[in-house]
């Protein structure tokens, strides 16, 4: 028997995974598809934490100042790549090239180390598609006035056919060339050319690179252990800062990050069975005594102590729309539906982004009239209730801070 | 002040404003037209495309049933390019009424519309998605038409005949002089230059938005602003466009266009002629109407649901009659305000349905010409709207993915070709700016060139950008960085990047649900997180 069973590989079901393996406890995960953060840019945010904890109902207000702290700090330790202090905003560069704060980022991608340049190199690669350099030329020079910007093509042969083909290059593909070593040779010559000619100016160089971490914070292997991340290996080669943007999905640093997390999951000895969809559970007395997994054409039943409900909202599909309601998948748990649906600013307050389970401390799913209703399932992540991870900026802090507590409570 | 001067002015560039501006212009009449926003933007662009072959009216409306086949083989000869020829069937369920089904035959009989009897068998094989239990199919000659299409030929060949049209020119008021029309002054909305314009007659083609224009200059017009709210599925359901054998009402036209399908209408008297948001409840009655006709609708994915507002003509009907306008004939009416006793020089031309623009425009033009004493007549229904078919070497329209290149084709004509050697010369422009509808980079720098292109939602009339699943979530982001290289600013790009999903949001907010809230969690974190373009309400 499974000390936890979790439903979903995101970022909160691989932390809640992650925690609790760390403690010894037997975990399995159980994944449907490729994780959301696939789609995300790989930095984090947690969002104004003290405003959220005090908006009613928000999942902040379930979990502590001090607990919510406490998870950031243990991603940091985690994954010794990414950057950020505690209550202060880490600068990053959007795809257009503007400056934004995220609470944690890759060190490759901390742009205050533009602040300094006199010169700012934007490195074009050929042919990647949603990358606009003449824009960002055009932004970073507004934000950066006091330095001269300016753009640097490059035409690594490897994408030659493709270019002549009229095949788009998609930022994963540049991340993965670089990764090989052909591209980390090819990189290694493209700095150094940009080395020796900068030194003939006397201004201060940093160079900004869309789509370079293939795999940055990838510790499983022996090999990534010696020679460190990628962004911190050209670092350590080159005099001048490389930073990297954040870019449109799909993005090679949210991979990277999902891809991080199941290798450190596994090397804690956790399982993950994956491309298999839980499609209901036995329920007894207000607990749960085995769920149902669709695997090959034949139901597996599988039992644990704890079962996790990770396995996002709307967008993941463990809550399901259709014209007439709302339902959770597995659990058939109650939801808040809200009940104005949507508002007319697209960007703005939306309430159908709250639709969700609502929990309690223990992140205990609740009936409407607040009793616990089910004892030994606990909810996490993009389920929970009352919130927008788009508006309030809180998706990283919400799944980081849930996922930490509940591995806590395995 | 920037001055204009010609012998016509037509106020409104939807299909009517333009259909007229293209019969003066043949005629050898000076005219220019001015629309305050794009052409095809109002209730032109906002139907379900159908050209009707009469069929629908046989029965409560035989004039318009006659003028609807006339007009619609009048237009399969001259625009073929803006017309698909899918046929439709009239398809009658058990519940549905049979005397009205003998006063159907009859009346098509009547108007000299051709049907043919399809056995029912035979018509649940062809079209499977069809309910099985329908009784009776009858096949007429129903077409799909592209509307921004349509209307932009009718603008480019009138401009080919001397016409002109001023699109973003706000028209303000009508000069008066005694009790005579004498041109318009109004404002360039993008410039926010003011213009002048004289002329000595005014065709007023604004549609629902009729009144509006002349109650200032003492002018009465009752239009009856009347809404319809249509669905778009995001497949093709059926091969060709499906009516329901009954009494026309609300929720029974099917019409598919290229991978779509579009499920119209509802019909509701609104006040306010830009009252085009469709609601909720309209949405679910049409799904409710539609599951008639193929059972289990709501499986299909609704991409967006839209609204556009009818102007049909209460005339001497008093208060309009019945509330849901469907009683009020969609006829068109010519209001001769000179006749009426209030302004002289001046005409309205409301009522009145897309398939019949054409012949709107006609009389439209005769009556100006009897004014001018011209004595041309309109060539419109002879001479073709379009040039000549496009024919590209093979080895050209291989560049793209055939179905790429055929849509580039469909779309733009005579400018593909351009468009094509401009991705021979750089194979990276055959990157898809919009996977959806299959649009280029190349197609959408080609199509912003235009001097005609102002605004993100200009580039998506003229290329079908943000219309498809994804609604603007991926393509409207690589469209700004294009806007941004022909020279607008980047501080009001953004804000027309919020307009623009504003926009989109209109029409998927009343059927978020399925794979629609999926598609809106994305661009929303896109938009507010990757883009950061909410930061100014954050402060």
């Amino acid at each position: 028997m499974w000390d936890a069973v979790i439903i979903g590989g995101g970022l909160s079901g691989l932390v809640t995974g992650i925690s609790a393996a760390e403690r010894g406890k037997r975990v399995l995960i159980i994944t449907k598809g490729a994780s959301s953060l696939n789609y995300a840019t790989g930095a984090l945010d947690f969002g104004d934490v003290q405003r959220l904890a005090n908006t009613p109902k928000h999942p902040y207000t379930l979990l502590s100042n001090a607990l919510i702290q406490k998870s950031f700090t243990y991603f940091k330790r985690l994954f010794p790549e990414y950057t950020g202090k505690w209550g202060q905003a880490t600068d990053v560069l959007t795809p257009f090239g503007e400056f934004r704060s995220a609470s944690l980022a890759p060190r490759g991608f901390e742009a205050s180390r533009l602040k300094s340049a006199g010169r700012v190199l934007v490195i074009a690669p050929a042919g990647l598609k949603d990358f606009f350099p003449s824009l960002i030329i055009a932004n970073l020079q507004r934000s950066l006035p006091m330095a001269v910007v300016t753009g640097l093509p490059v035409k690594p042969e490897r994408f030659a056919p493709w270019l002549t083909a009229g095949k788009s290059i998609q930022g994963v593909d540049y991340a993965n060339f670089w990764d090989t070593a052909m591209g980390r040779q090819s990189l290694g010559q493209f700095f150094g050319r940009i080395e020796k000619e900068m030194k003939k100016e006397a201004l201060s160089l940093a160079v900004v690179f869309p789509s370079l971490s293939a795999r940055f914070c990838d510790t499983s292997t022996a090999a990534m252990q010696s020679s460190g991340s990628l962004p911190d290996c050209i670092q350590a080669e080159v005099s001048f800062p490389v930073v990297e943007m954040t870019a449109f999905p799909p993005t090679a640093a949210g991979r990277a990050l999902a891809t991080a997390l199941v290798h450190k999951f596994k090397d804690l000895g956790g399982e993950l069975l994956q491309g298999v969809e839980v499609t209901g559970a036995d329920m007894q007395s207000g607990e749960c005594r085995r769920i149902l997994v669709q695997s090959k054409g034949k139901t597996i039943r599988i039992s644990a102590r704890h079962y996790v409900l990770a396995s996002g909202g709307t967008f993941s599909g463990g809550i399901e729309v259709d014209n007439r309601g709302a339902a959770e998948k597995v659990f058939g748990l109650p939801l808040y539906v809200p009940d104005d649906w949507t508002r007319t600013e697209f960007l703005g307050e939306q309430p159908y982004a709250k639709v969700g389970v609502e929990v309690d401390k223990n992140l205990r799913p609740l009936r409407p009239n607040g009793q616990v209703a089910v004892n030994n399932v606990m909810v996490t992540g993009r389920m929970l209730a009352h919130w927008d991870p788009w508006l309030e900026k809180c998706g990283g802090g919400v799944s980081l801070a849930s996922g930490y507590l509940a591995g806590g409570l395995i | 002040m920037k001055e204009y001067n010609a012998q016509v002015i037509v106020v409104g560039g939807g299909v009517t404003g333009t259909g007229i501006l293209r019969d003066l212009s043949m005629r050898g009449i000076s005219a220019c037209l001015f629309e305050r926003g794009d052409l095809a933007q109002g209730t032109s662009s906002r139907f379900h495309g159908l050209l009707h072959s009469g069929a629908r009216y046989v029965v409560n409306d035989p004039e318009s049933a006659v003028e609807c086949s006339r007009e619609n083989t009048i237009l399969q000869q001259i625009a073929p390019e803006c017309i698909v020829n899918t046929g439709g069937w009239f398809v009658q369920k058990e519940e549905d009424d049979p005397i009205f089904l003998e006063k159907w035959l009859s009346g098509c009989a009547q108007a000299n519309i051709a049907v043919r009897e399809i056995p029912a068998g035979e018509a649940k094989r062809r079209e499977p998605l069809l309910s099985k239990q329908v009784l009776r199919v009858f096949e007429v000659s129903d077409a799909v038409v592209d509307g921004f299409k349509l209307i932009w030929a009718n603008a480019k060949s009138a401009y080919q005949y001397g016409g002109r049209y001023y699109t973003y020119h706000n028209v303000n008021r009508l000069l008066i002089e005694g009790k005579r029309v004498v041109g318009v002054v109004g404002e360039n909305v993008i410039t926010g230059e003011k213009f002048v314009a004289h002329a000595e007659i005014l065709v007023n083609a604004t549609g629902a938005w009729a009144g509006e224009l002349l109650k200032p200059a003492g002018a009465s017009l009752q239009v009856i602003c009347n809404k319809g709210a249509l669905l778009a599925f995001n497949q093709r359901i059926f091969r060709r466009v499906i009516n329901r054998l009954r009494q026309p009402g609300d929720g029974d036209i099917f019409v598919p266009h290229e991978t779509i399908t579009i499920l119209g209408t509802t019909s509701n008297t609104v006040i306010d002629p830009a009252d085009n948001s469709p609601s909720v409840a309209e949405v679910n009655r049409l799904l409710a109407l539609g599951d008639e006709v193929v059972p289990n609708l709501a499986r299909f994915r609704v991409i967006r649901a839209f609204a556009g507002v009818r102007p049909l003509y209460g005339g001497d009907q008093g208060n309009g009659g019945p509330e849901d306008g469907r009683g009020v004939s969609r006829n068109f009416a010519l209001i001769d305000h000179e006749a009426l006793g209030e302004v002289n020089g001046l005409l309205s031309v409301v009522g009145g349905k897309f398939t019949t623009y054409r012949l709107m425009a006609e009389r439209a033009g005769d009556w100006v010409s009897r004014k001018l004493g011209n004595s041309v007549p309109s060539r419109t229904a002879i001479e073709s709207l379009s040039t000549a078919t496009v024919t590209l070497p093979e080895s050209t329209v291989k560049l793209l993915p055939h179905p790429a290149a055929e849509k580039l084709i469909y779309r733009q004509g005579e400018q593909a070709g351009t468009i094509l050697a401009e991705i021979k010369r750089d194979p990276q422009q055959a990157q898809l700016l919009c996977e959806c509808e299959m649009v280029t980079m190349a197609e959408v720098k080609a199509v912003i060139a235009d001097p005609d292109s102002h605004h993100l939602a200009d580039v998506r009339r003229k290329t079908r950008l943000g219309m498809g699943t994804c609604q603007g979530a991926f393509c409207t982001y690589r469209a700004i960085p294009l806007l941004w290289e022909k020279g607008r600013s980047y501080k009001s790009l953004r804000g027309e990047l919020k307009e623009f999903l504003d926009q989109r949001w209109k029409g998927i907010r009343p059927v978020l649900y399925g794979s629609q809230i999926r598609e809106t969690e994305l661009a929303r974190a896109v938009y507010n997180c990757v883009l950061n373009l909410n930061a100014e309400e954050e402060e």
